[in-house]
């Protein structure tokens, strides 16, 4: 069969379409016919939770000032913003990397990173366990705001085996996953209290 | 399809493909690891001086001597495990420049026994000690050209070494520079 | 060719693809390849790795842990509790630090010594320890209940996975039914790491 396609169209022509229709097939397969995921991120509010890759991040409130919570007295005063969430590590081992899995949009940040406060020592966070929620108090340093709500980016990150570089194992692809709009109100409490106990 | 006589046999050509095998393959392993296998060789290198208890050594700009250096009886006050001896060393050193003295600021000292092991100073001084614990000195003895400073230091070392132990003096450099301080 | 021979060929080449996806599926990956090399024991033994020996003396179960703060002391809970293990380390060749530590879980999890007790004196973690000279000191974690059925302990000279082919103990705690229920029925209110 195969001598009689060759004799009517030739050997180049044939090998051409083989490899073509093979490409097609694993291109398929590997999910590259697949439709393009759409734009819009779901918007949350305070209360749900949603699981972002390593981190299970419920919202709870937001609040501004003068100065973050940690902030020491001759920190100079300017214009913070502070967002309460409840964290849970989903992961197999302790982790430093929350910051990571939030990013400020509005108002706009003066730097990426912010400080992280652990709601239950008063202090800076520092190692969050597995399966153990804490509640914990994101502060930057952003441009006076203009609006009455905060609205943030949650970035999720995948678990690979082998990733593309040496083959371990590690979370990568950071991808937003949701925006969380939340007003600004009062803050809480227990972050603001007194640091002796 | 056979040649001639123009080429040589198939089963010679193979042979000496064989032959040069290993050679090759010695010299991709040198390829592949030879610079990671100089480094960690150059790594290994110690640059060690010795220095004889009797007279003062020459050593990074100072002359260095042992003065004294023996185990200390057990302190009530700061007691130690058994089997655990604390060793007290005192060094004199004499700097021959402010170049000498600006390298006794990385300078420390160390406990090395027959087996490479090593001893860095534990916190057990008495509290009566007064001679300055660094090789720079304290702030009420600071280092003077020409001028003799002698320190102490103290090490907590297990009892069945205490009496081999040497003490080294380790300056910064690649490799640091030590300066082995012999008993005799 | 020979349809015998083309047959054959095509067999070869099968094999050869099948025995290249066998290896390629086998294969660590770089993480396991460049993991610690383990020295395992149990506790009251002294487990003696290529940097690290040490021994676990005892474990403790507490709600709260008391830890030296500015200005006097503090009391630290958790959504879980504390586990206080007591134990006697010391290097082997130089001087060095139980720098990375954790309780690792039946199932695999992995809880890293707890950053929020600060340097008490009593951490094992706070002390220099120097060759063959044995100190004593506690290392704290702070875990859910649930994780402490046969839990070990791994211990190293450097922090936990950041240093290749490291020399790592692992110990284990000996937590089973009914040890596990005994230390819970024992388990303090409140754990003093200034005056344990």
């Amino acid at each position: 069969m195969w001598d009689r396609l060759r004799r009517r169209f030739g050997a180049s022509t044939l090998v051409a379409v083989v490899v073509a229709a093979l490409a097609f097939v694993l291109v398929g397969v590997g999910g590259g016919l697949a439709r393009a995921p759409d734009d819009a991120l779901p918007v949350l509010a305070a209360g749900p939770t949603l699981d972002a890759g390593p981190w299970r991040v419920r919202p709870l409130r937001a609040w501004q000032g003068e100065r973050c919570l940690l902030d020491g007295p001759y920190t100079q005063a300017g214009h913070r913003v502070s967002v309460e969430v409840e964290l849970v590590n989903l992961t197999d081992r302790s982790s430093s990397t929350a910051a990571a899995a939030f990013v400020l949009r509005q108002p706009v940040p003066d730097a990426t990173l912010p400080s992280l406060e652990l709601v239950r020592d008063r202090a800076v966070l520092g190692t969050l366990h597995p399966g153990m929620p804490e509640r914990v108090v994101l502060c930057w340093s952003a441009a006076a705001a203009t609006t009455d709500s905060v609205v943030l980016t949650i970035r999720a990150t995948r678990y690979k085996e082998r990733d593309n570089l040496q083959g371990g194992a590690g979370w990568f692809d950071p991808h937003d996953v949701a925006e969380v709009r939340l007003p600004f109100g009062a803050p809480d409490p227990d972050a603001v209290r007194e640091t002796s106990r | 399809m056979s040649a001639h006589g123009v080429a040589a046999p198939a089963w010679r050509v193979r042979r000496r493909s064989l032959f040069a095998l290993p050679p090759l393959f010695a010299l991709a392993l040198w390829v592949a690891v030879g610079d990671s296998w100089s480094a960690w060789r150059a790594s290994q290198r110690e640059d060690v001086t010795d220095a004889p208890a009797t007279i003062a050594t020459a050593f990074g700009g100072s002359r260095w001597q042992l003065q004294q250096l023996d185990a200390v009886a057990d302190d009530p006050l700061q007691p130690v495990a058994a089997g655990v001896a604390r060793v007290r060393v005192r060094v004199a050193l004499t700097p021959g420049d402010e170049a000498a003295i600006k390298r006794l600021d990385r300078c420390t000292l160390a406990l090395v026994d027959a087996r490479g092991r090593r001893w860095s100073p534990a916190g057990t001084r008495p509290r009566e000690a007064r001679l300055p614990a660094q090789c720079n000195g304290s702030y009420d003895h600071r280092p003077e050209v020409g001028a003799p400073l002698v320190f102490e230091q103290w090490f907590l070392v297990p009892r069945d070494v205490a009496a081999e132990v040497e003490p080294r003096v380790v300056l910064d450099g690649r490799p640091p520079a030590q300066l082995r301080l012999r008993r005799d | 060719m020979s349809a015998r021979r083309r047959f054959s060929d095509a067999l070869l080449l099968a094999a050869a693809f099948g025995a290249l996806a066998v290896m390629r599926a086998s294969t660590p990956n770089y993480t396991r390849l460049i993991a610690p090399i383990d020295t395992h024991g149990v506790r009251g033994e002294l487990v003696r790795g290529r940097s690290l020996a040490l021994r676990v003396d005892g474990v403790e179960v507490a709600r709260r842990l008391r830890v030296p703060a500015p200005g006097g002391v503090r009391e630290l809970d958790s959504g879980g509790i504390w586990l206080v293990v007591h134990a006697t380390a010391q290097a082997v060749e130089r001087p060095e630090r139980v720098a990375g530590a954790a309780i690792v879980g039946a199932d695999g999890r992995r809880y890293a010594h707890s950053d929020r007790a600060g340097f008490a004196r009593a951490l094992l973690a706070a002390q220099e320890l120097q060759a063959g000279v044995p100190a004593r000191g506690d290392l704290v974690f702070e875990l859910p209940q649930a994780v402490l059925a046969d839990a070990h302990l791994v211990a190293s000279a450097h922090p936990l996975d950041l240093a290749p082919l490291d020399s790592r103990l692992d110990i284990a705690l000996g937590l089973d039914a009914a040890t596990l229920a005994a230390a819970l029925f024992a388990a303090r209110d409140v754990y003093d790491l200034e005056r344990p």
